[in-house]
């Protein structure tokens, strides 16, 4: 009996290891990220992009080990800032996605704040509790986009600064 | 001296290439606005990396009657992204050119159900796009002509 309740828990143990996608987390963050959407800009959305590039070594430092995978990402959080005292009027909302040139990896959207109450300079966005991004992380690069959502047309060039939280699992 | 432009001519090389490797006159042509046949929207085709992608730009009917307030992605599969604002949305994704006035590899979604489908573009003429979404095969899919907003 002892036996077959050792198996059954370590049946559950291995299970709940391979569902969870197994291995060890960490946080990828990118911090500052710049933005610049280039001026006259016209009502609705406008995307401004920031190529990511996966360096596993530089993400895990002592942790990597040759042969290390991504198992699993989740984007944990986004915020985006103002930059030079500005704040966000005139912005209608935020979305942010990430695409690739690999053919096989589709677009996803991660995170978005609609709306963008008036007088923010800081947005926190919310992020999508489903949507995973690993398949990214196989890659040499990746874009972080940005669509800003104008309310109105705009003359001048308009910049901000994101950072984002990654949650990575490896093994 | 040699030191320093050796390097320098090298940098300058790398970037023209990787310039030129995303541009394409002959792929670029899907930019644009674009409108379907039930004249509802707008969908501008960007250009993000190397590949095209189309987002809703205009809405015949922006305001959700229910709400009062612009329409949001109330039909998505992700319960968390259902408020995200459907004008702005991309529609078209991840679109590759494959020569001979055709854009495959990508998909299709419908804001009114939630539902994506596979996709190809066939250009008819400068100004006329052959949109067919399907499930599975080509042949099982239906396709919709959409014209060029700004003839060129």
């Amino acid at each position: 009996m002892k036996k077959l309740i050792r198996f059954t828990a370590a049946l559950a143990l291995t299970l709940m290891s391979a569902c969870g996608g197994g291995g060890e987390k960490t946080t990828y963050s990118l911090k500052d990220v710049a933005f610049t959407l280039e001026g006259p800009l016209f009502e609705g959305p406008n995307p401004a992009q920031y190529t990511v590039a996966v360096d596993l070594k530089a993400i895990l430092g002592d942790r990597y080990a040759e042969g290390v995978k991504v198992t699993g990402a989740s984007l944990k959080s986004a915020h985006i800032r103002a930059v030079d005292s500005a704040n966000f009027d005139g912005v209608g909302s935020f979305v942010v996605s990430l695409a690739s040139d690999n053919p096989d990896l589709q677009m996803k959207e991660l995170a978005f704040l609609n709306p963008v109450k008036p007088g923010t300079s800081d947005a926190v966005l919310s992020v999508s509790n489903e949507v995973t991004a690993e398949e990214y992380f196989a890659e040499k690069q990746f874009y972080l986009v940005v669509d800003a959502s104008l309310l109105k047309d705009l003359e001048a060039n308009m910049s901000f600064k994101g950072d984002f939280d990654f949650e990575l699992s490896y093994k | 001296m040699k030191k320093f432009i050796v390097p320098m001519l090298l940098v300058l090389v790398a970037g023209v290439l990787t310039a030129f490797v995303h541009q394409n006159p002959e792929a670029d042509r899907l930019m644009g606005v674009w409108e379907p046949s039930n004249g509802r929207a707008r969908v501008k085709v960007e250009k993000i990396g190397a590949k095209y992608y189309g987002k809703f730009v205009w809405l015949k009917e922006p305001i959700e009657p229910t709400t009062g307030q612009p329409k949001t992605d109330k039909n998505n599969p992700d319960p968390s992204m259902k408020n995200v604002p459907l004008k702005g949305y991309r529609m078209l994704k991840d679109f590759v050119y494959k020569g001979n006035n055709e854009w495959a590899d990508g998909t299709i979604y419908d804001p009114l159900n939630g539902s994506t489908y596979s996709c190809t573009i066939k250009m008819t003429n400068a100004n006329t796009l052959d949109i067919r979404g399907y499930i599975g095969v080509s042949a099982l899919g239906r396709t919709d002509v959409w014209k060029r907003m700004i003839v060129k």
